[in-house]
């Protein structure tokens, strides 16, 4: 069973390799769009790498600022999901 | 068109004028390779490379008369109705130059004189009696002009490469301009992304006397001239057609043979038809074709060719021509890409020069003054979704943005789309308008700089120095209208005019002219109800329907495409980068010159080993073009070309003797 902390590592560590940025570069409680690490294909990337690695799936009607709005959230919206 | 610089010597000894002058005029050749010539007085040195397009015979330069000396890159079209003008007034002429009338219009009317002109230009004009040098630039700054002080005195030229000549000069980049022209493709009003380089504003004259930094007098700027009230649809579409007409038949005016660029686009083909009316014979028409189907437009190039009948040349572009010509492009940009499409453009000219054209008409500025953009679609479905946050549906325009992208219109894709757009539903309106998310996705560049630099982004200051530069008014426009105010200050003149424009077509001695840029044109088409231009998403509406009928209708009903060419594809084969790659972007290389982060640039270049170019999005190919151009720009900056004139091309060689006494009069005048 993955902690909270597990997710959040592995997001990170996605972030990081697929968007050349350092873990300092960036803040888990803001907007990866709003900081610049990430762009409209960004979005759909972390989308399917969130399907694939954690085994959930992202629907439409998921797709909004309280679930994606932030790294955090992200990590809420994965658990929340059962990943 | 022509390369022109130029010395003004306000403290000691600045060593040899002559010398000096020769060797910055001699980096400016490609500009102008038919004749060269240079004037030296005792503070002032001009120097001239020339491409002979009108009065090829007296035109020589820098042109003498009694009281100025002038060295001018450019063509004002409308230079026969000012000389009746100013024959009115009591002027004689001596040549059918219009570098002649440049200078008698502002020996008649003084700064006054710059409103008149139709036309791009950059000029140096020497003020003999006042003793005072006159640097001035066309509204739109179509023709470019640097300026750097240095060593007790001030240096002029049109390209930035003519100050590597000096002794001791070193053109070092400023990191956080070259950050900033990494966010907005420019930098902002008068700064380089060099240190100690400015560029004479657009619409602008300075005037400078001494070691004081120079006045400066903007004479345009968007929006300035007062129109009549907007007409109908139908009357404006009339207005549009006659505009333009008449911006092509002053455009034509030239003693050589004039040419034209036919992208496949319905902004070149409209241009196409109305020379081909205006001229009444045929004439050379040229385009680029990628062997790459994603990039090609030549079946409507053959279309066109069709129905104008013209003399079509293309020149084919396929991966080896970008990676190979890059490195001598990025000699003439002097400063980064984000994308490869200069580099068609330079081989294109280099088909022109040999088909012995000189002059090419061109569809420029259309997408800036139309609405053909896809930040004014961005905007403009904001702005609606804006008035209504919450709506489930506003936000459905999103899928209509960009039907030929397939992340947009996949129905599971919208709601990270919608996500996307919905960061910038507070922001779209702020100072920065439909810059912002071109902002946002450069950002990321500030990863990729060395951390020593600690380069960063503040929204707060960048809409600062930004609002600084803004129009009267502007606070009163639509938000289209700022919108094209910003593409204009920034894309246009930082990169479709300079890097994709100026230099690519003079880096083999060819003029290019926009009638999309005829200022009674700009102006009246600025002062229209928006909706003429984008009607719902229907962009540069009023073109389209202006001319449906006149050419083609695949022409005027296409899809936009924008002109690109291949970027990722060119420099990364098979998991691997190209030499040119490797050497500049090489782990000694990058921190030799110190500018980007090595372990960066080699964790991104190792990701291509994983994923094929095909599969990487805009800003992984923008991070390549920007970085590998960069480090290529700081190459040339530390390994200038040299580069000598032809003895036998000297029209011109004027050596002024000043008088003690003048200098006294010179002297008292300017305290």
């Amino acid at each position: 069973m993955l902690t909270d902390k597990d997710i959040e590592n592995k997001l990170i560590k996605f972030i990081c390799h697929n968007f050349l940025v350092e873990p300092d570069e960036f803040n888990l409680e803001e907007s990866l769009v709003d900081q610049g690490v990430i762009d409209s294909i960004g979005l759909v990337e972390i989308s399917a790498f969130m399907e694939k690695e954690f085994g959930i799936t992202v629907s439409e009607a998921d797709m909004d600022r309280k679930n994606f709005g932030s790294v955090k959230k992200m990590v809420a919206f994965l658990v929340f999901k059962g990943a | 068109m022509c390369g022109i610089s130029g010395i003004l010597r306000f403290n000691g000894d600045v060593g040899d004028f002559r010398t000096r002058i020769t060797k910055m005029t001699a980096s400016l050749a490609h500009r102008g390779p038919d004749a060269w010539g240079i004037y030296t007085g005792r503070d002032i040195a001009l120097g001239h490379a020339r491409l002979s397009i009108v009065d090829i015979a007296a035109g020589h330069q820098p042109m003498d008369t009694s009281e100025f000396v002038i060295s001018y890159n450019g063509e004002v079209y409308n230079y026969i109705e000012l000389r009746e003008e100013l024959e009115k007034e009591g002027m004689v002429f001596t040549t059918r130059s219009d570098t002649e009338v440049v200078i008698k219009a502002y020996q008649a009317w003084g700064e006054n004189a710059f409103p008149k002109f139709n036309g791009q230009f950059a000029l140096l004009l020497w003020d003999k009696k006042n003793r005072r040098l006159i640097a001035a630039r066309d509204r739109y700054g179509v023709r470019p002009l640097f300026v750097t002080r240095w060593q007790g005195a001030w240096y002029f030229a049109s390209e930035m490469k003519a100050f590597d000549s000096l002794p001791g000069f070193s053109r070092d980049y400023d990191i956080q301009h070259l950050f900033e022209h990494g966010l907005l493709w420019n930098t902002i009003g008068s700064d380089t992304v060099y240190k100690g380089i400015r560029t004479v504003e657009p619409g602008t004259v300075e005037i400078y006397v001494n070691e004081a930094q120079p006045s400066v007098h903007r004479y345009y700027s968007l929006g300035c001239m007062p129109q009549d009230p907007p007409v109908s649809f139908a009357e404006a579409q009339e207005e549009l057609r006659d505009m333009l007409r008449d911006a092509v038949r002053l455009r034509l005016r030239s003693d050589v043979p004039v040419g034209m660029y036919l992208s496949g686009g319905i902004d070149s083909s409209v241009l196409a038809l109305l020379t081909s009316q205006v001229m009444k014979e045929r004439f050379k028409s040229f385009s680029v074709t990628f062997g790459d189907s994603d990039f090609d437009e030549s079946a409507y190039q053959n279309e066109m060719v069709a129905f104008i009948k013209s003399e079509h040349h293309a020149t084919r572009i396929d991966y080896d021509s970008i990676s190979d010509n890059f490195l001598e492009t990025i000699r003439h940009t002097e400063r980064p890409l984000f994308r490869t499409a200069p580099v068609p453009l330079f081989l294109l000219s280099e088909l022109v020069r040999e088909n012995n054209i000189k002059v090419v008409i061109t569809g420029e500025a259309s997408d800036e003054i139309l609405f053909g953009y896809d930040s004014y679609k961005e905007l403009k479905m904001l702005q609606f979704w804006a008035r209504s946050p919450r709506s489930a549906i506003r936000p459905l325009l999103i899928k209509r943005l960009y039907p030929h992208l397939r992340h947009y219109a996949d129905a599971k894709a919208y709601g990270l789309m919608k996500l996307y757009y919905e960061d910038f539903l507070d922001s779209h309106a702020n100072a920065l308008v439909g810059l912002n998310i071109r902002i946002r996705n450069n950002t990321a560049l500030a990863s990729a700089f060395n951390k020593e630099h600690a380069v960063k982004y503040s929204q707060d200051d960048l809409i600062g120095k930004m609002t600084a530069t803004y129009p009267a008014g502007f606070g009163d426009w639509t938000l289209l209208q700022q919108n094209q105010h910003l593409e204009m200050a920034t894309l246009l003149d930082g990169y479709l005019l300079s890097s994709q424009g100026d230099r690519m077509s003079l880096g083999h001695g060819i003029e290019g002219r926009f009638p999309y840029l005829d200022h009674r044109l700009v102006e009246r088409t600025f002062s229209w109800p928006d909706a003429y231009k984008l009607n719902g998403f229907s962009q540069k509406h009023i073109l389209r329907s202006a001319f449906r009928g006149r050419i083609p209708d695949s022409i005027t009903d296409r899809a936009k495409l924008p002109y690109q060419a291949p970027d990722l594809r060119a420099f990364i084969r098979n998991g691997e980068p190209v030499p040119l790659v490797r050497q500049h972007l090489s782990p000694e290389r990058i921190r030799e010159y110190g500018i980007f982060d090595e372990r960066y640039v080699a964790r991104f270049l190792r990701r291509f080993s994983e994923r094929p170019p095909d599969k990487v999005g805009y800003r992984d190919n923008m991070t390549l073009v920007f970085m590998l151009s960069a480090q290529i720009a700081r190459y040339w900056a530390k390994n200038p070309l040299q580069t000598s004139l032809d003895e036998r091309l000297r029209t011109v060689d004027i050596t002024q003797q000043d008088t003690e006494g003048d200098h006294g009069d010179a002297h008292r005048q300017r305290h």
